[in-house]
């Protein structure tokens, strides 16, 4: 038994409570129901002990400390509402608002600040202090969306640990000494950080904020809903603040599966999905050349009459869907059925660039196992193409935690430069396109097989070695806990996918595998069936053309109808490619853009917040979310519009 | 003097990077200076030191040129950097005179001390004067309260000092 988990009990408050031995009385405390004030504390980041707010009495002791950075011993009796304590409070926000300027009528934070909810708790109620507070201008631009009122700050330094500690980042810092300290980036520098935005949530008081937000609402005007960020393969967990059907902020909803309570800037403020143009709120349908708006009773009528007329005077195999690895698997799996039991056609696949099989095909064969929380318990971790920082930002910090907490090894092959590269034992670098000899040899060099084959000329001409790849795998130590991150746009033919295969299976029966997609839902497209030769839960099926074979065929001809899921997510030159020699083209879409004015009928969808679905996340994760928002004007959620063009074609 | 001369993100338009203006010889003095220490770390404070002695002050080049020969986040060189009132953001005279105005030092004259020495100099805190040769800042504690007032110029210690007998000080630096 470790020391850490023998139990102790001590009294608190007069009650008596039992915790692990090392537990800080702050803990132990509110294990029990008993709340101790605190500024600097914060339960995701290193003990500062600074604020002093969180002091509290032991019996016997000679002066008062601090809950959040005392253990507490078996045996004490502690006291957290003596005369002593409270005096303390108040002298500590006391001294706390001497500098602060008291502007919570105009500060972002006000209804929601530690600092106001403190003063009205603990506070003196009046001040002594007559002198000039400190005065600065306000606010100094941090960066683009990071703004920061130095008179609020109480110096707490939540912001630099967050900084120091988690992003890795370290772009703040205290600056000068004493009263006239203040935080501050390097000269010159901004605080460009992904995750920036943690900082302004982590603020206890209205020192930093954020661009998008300030000044456009007060906390208590907005309805909070929890919902799942759309912008990446993670699916953080959100609460979506909303007032009058518009979304002010996101806000992070702590998932211990997935984000630990942190999002990136993309997610954090990449709620605003218009880009300023106007939404579809209308259907519109082709009429002697032009898009004019009608019905959606007439809309739906002449989806339908052309999509039948389609597969009666060329077959089905002259129709396509394409599905949305941003769209959600309900929809996903509309879409198939649609193509494959109304009309009767296998072409159905998910995006127009790639085939998606592949992947499918991976997931199919047991890979994309892994969870965020095996990253915790690594004994070491393969990434192969992978870029999380840029494509999975959480999973760069979760990975990050077990690289500072754990001194995780980890072994990194990429083609590109990535952050995660500084953070690993072996980093190296193969040429794009070598990806199947990189495979071999790393199976090869996992098996410890001594066999030199034509693959390793084609990766020596791309600067590896095996040489390089045995010392990578020495000083990462793989082990039977070993992840395997995989990028899963990498897995572009079944050959890769087998590869990938053989090489976890050299690795031993503990090692897990993660399939690293970029979008909101590659993971949960695949396991709804919106891919080429794959029914929902992966139910093999004869394969039809993938998204890029569609193209091809209907820029020929040879495809005549293609009914496209999520318009906004799907490459223009594409959708310009397919419409040259498509008869018919169907969209759903947010925005007239060039693309979806394109088509022949185009539906006004409905944004993610605007519906319900279910999101799969890239560790197999499927997290349902419901609407915030209603659709503008007759714009209408896309399942709803193909369940209606299913129960006609049968008609 | 306040850090905050030393620019700000937001604030000064980012300038292309310039060659370093640290001579090989400073580059080598902070090279054996992290020797010294069992992490380079440590070497920061000298290091700083060495480039106020050669440059007169510090700069957003220096904190670049300091964080990259340390490995030390830029953040954290500015940082410790400004903490120090002996490590300064403006160009300084020949010869700095450090004014000690705390406890001890305010009771016995400080700030007639600071008052006579201004009009003395023509110039105020942080300025220097015409001919280059002193520039004066106020300090807090420099450990010398037995000698109250007290002041420092450059690495001297000067105490027990009258308007009249600071007048005789300056003279010896020219
Ligand atoms: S800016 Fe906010 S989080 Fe940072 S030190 Fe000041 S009060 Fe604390
Ligand atoms: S919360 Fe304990 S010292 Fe700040
Ligand atoms: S107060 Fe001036 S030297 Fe101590």
């Amino acid at each position: 038994m470790t020391e850490q988990s023998k139990l102790i009990t001590a009294v608190i408050d007069g009650k008596q409570v039992t915790v692990a031995a090392g537990t800080m009385i702050l803990k132990a405390a509110e294990s029990i129901g008993i709340t101790i004030p605190v500024f600097c504390y914060h339960p995701r980041l290193t003990i500062s002990g600074s604020c002093r707010m969180c002091l509290v009495e032991i019996e016997g002791g000679s002066k008062p400390v601090t809950a959040c950075s005392t253990e507490l011993a078996a045996g004490v009796v502690v006291y957290t509402n003596t005369p002593t304590v409270l005096e303390a409070r108040r002298e500590i926000m006391e001294n706390l608002l001497i500098n602060h300027p008291l502007d919570c009528p105009v500060c972002d934070k006000g209804g929601e600040c530690l600092l106001q909810d403190h003063a009205y708790d603990w506070g003196p109620g009046a001040s002594r202090f007559t002198e000039r507070k400190r005065l600065f201008r306000k606010p100094i631009p941090l960066s683009d969306r990071i703004l920061l009122d130095r008179e609020r700050c109480i110096l707490c330094t939540r912001c630099v640990r967050f900084c120091d500690e988690i992003s890795d980042h370290r772009e703040l810092a205290i600056l000068e000494m004493g009263g006239n300290s203040e935080i501050a980036v390097a000269p010159d520098r901004a605080f460009d950080s992904q995750f920036s935005g943690n900082t302004v949530e982590l603020c206890p008081v209205g020192a930093l904020t954020s661009t998008s937000f300030r000044f456009k609402a007060r906390p208590w005007e907005m309805a909070r809903l929890p919902g799942i960020c759309p912008f990446c393969g993670c699916g953080c967990s959100i609460d979506i603040h909303t007032r009058s059907g518009n979304i002010m902020r996101f806000m992070a909803r702590e998932n211990p599966a997935v984000d630990d309570g942190w999002l990136c800037d993309r997610g954090r403020y990449g709620f605003d999905l218009s880009g300023g143009s106007e939404r579809l709120t209308k259907p519109l349908v082709r009429k002697q050349g032009r898009l004019v708006a009608v019905s959606w009773k007439e809309a739906i009528a002449t989806a339908v009459e052309k999509l039948r007329r389609a597969v009666s005077q060329y077959g089905p195999g002259a129709v396509g869907g394409i599905g949305s690895a941003w769209s959600s698997s309900e929809e996903n799996d509309l879409l198939q059925r649609l193509i494959r039991e109304s009309l009767e056609s296998h072409n159905v696949d998910c995006s127009l660039t790639d085939d998606g099989r592949p992947a499918a095909l991976a997931l199919a064969e047991g890979l994309g196992t892994f969870t965020f929380n095996d990253i915790d318990r690594a004994d070491s971790i393969l990434m192969i193409g992978a870029d999380p920082s840029r494509y999975q930002p959480i999973l760069d910090l979760r990975l990050k935690k077990a690289v500072i907490t754990r001194r995780t090894p980890i072994f990194t092959l990429a083609s590109t430069d990535g952050e995660m590269a500084r953070y690993a034992r072996e980093s190296l670098r193969y040429r794009a396109g070598s990806e199947e000899s990189l495979l071999r040899l790393l199976t090869a060099a996992v098996k410890k097989e001594k066999r030199y084959d034509s693959f390793e000329s084609d990766l020596r001409a791309g600067g590896l070695s095996r040489e390089a790849i045995d010392r990578g795998l020495e000083r990462a130590g793989l082990g039977p806990r070993t992840v395997v991150l995989v990028n899963a746009s990498l897995l572009t033919d079944d050959v890769r996918v087998y590869l990938v295969k053989e090489l976890v299976a050299a690795m031993g029966a503990g090692a897990s595998t993660g399939l690293l997609f970029d979008s909101a839902n590659g993971f949960g497209a695949r396991t709804a069936g919106a891919v080429p030769g794959y029914l929902p839960g992966l139910r093999p099926i004869d394969r039809g053309m993938s998204g890029p074979e569609m193209v091809v065929a209907a820029e020929r001809s040879t495809l005549k109808a293609l009914y496209i899921l999520n318009r906004e997510h799907h490459d223009s030159a594409a959708v310009a490619r397919a419409r040259r020699g498509a008869e018919l083209l169907i969209c759903h879409a947010l925005f007239l853009d060039e693309a979806s004015g394109s088509g022949d009928i185009v539906f006004p969808a409905a944004s993610v917040f605007e519906k319900q679905g279910t999101f799969t996340n890239t560790a197999g994760l499927a997290q349902s979310t419901a609407p915030v928002l209603n659709p503008p004007g007759e714009a209408r959620p896309e399942s709803t519009v193909i369940e209606e063009i299913m129960e006609r074609l049968k008609q | 003097m306040s850090a905050q001369h030393a620019g700000r993100a937001g604030q000064t338009a980012e300038r292309p990077e310039r060659k370093s203006v640290f001579s090989n010889d400073l580059v080598e003095r902070i090279e054996k200076a992290t020797l010294r220490y069992p992490d380079r770390k440590a070497a920061l404070i000298p290091a700083l030191n060495m480039i106020q002695r050669e440059l007169g002050y510090l700069n957003r080049d220096a904190v670049r040129f300091v964080a990259k020969q340390l490995s030390i986040p830029e953040s954290e060189v500015y940082g410790t950097a400004s903490f120090y009132s002996l490590l300064g953001w403006q160009p300084t005279g020949r010869h700095v005179i450090h004014v000690c105005h705390n406890l001890s030092c305010s009771l016995l004259g400080a700030e007639s001390l600071i008052e006579h020495l201004e009009k003395k100099l023509g110039v105020g805190e942080g300025e220097v004067t015409p001919d280059g040769r002193f520039s004066y800042a106020r300090i807090e504690c420099i450990g010398r309260c037995d000698g109250a007032p007290a002041i420092l110029i450059d690495d001297d210690y000067h105490g027990n000092l009258t308007p009249e007998s600071i007048e005789q000080v300056l003279e010896q630096y020219t």
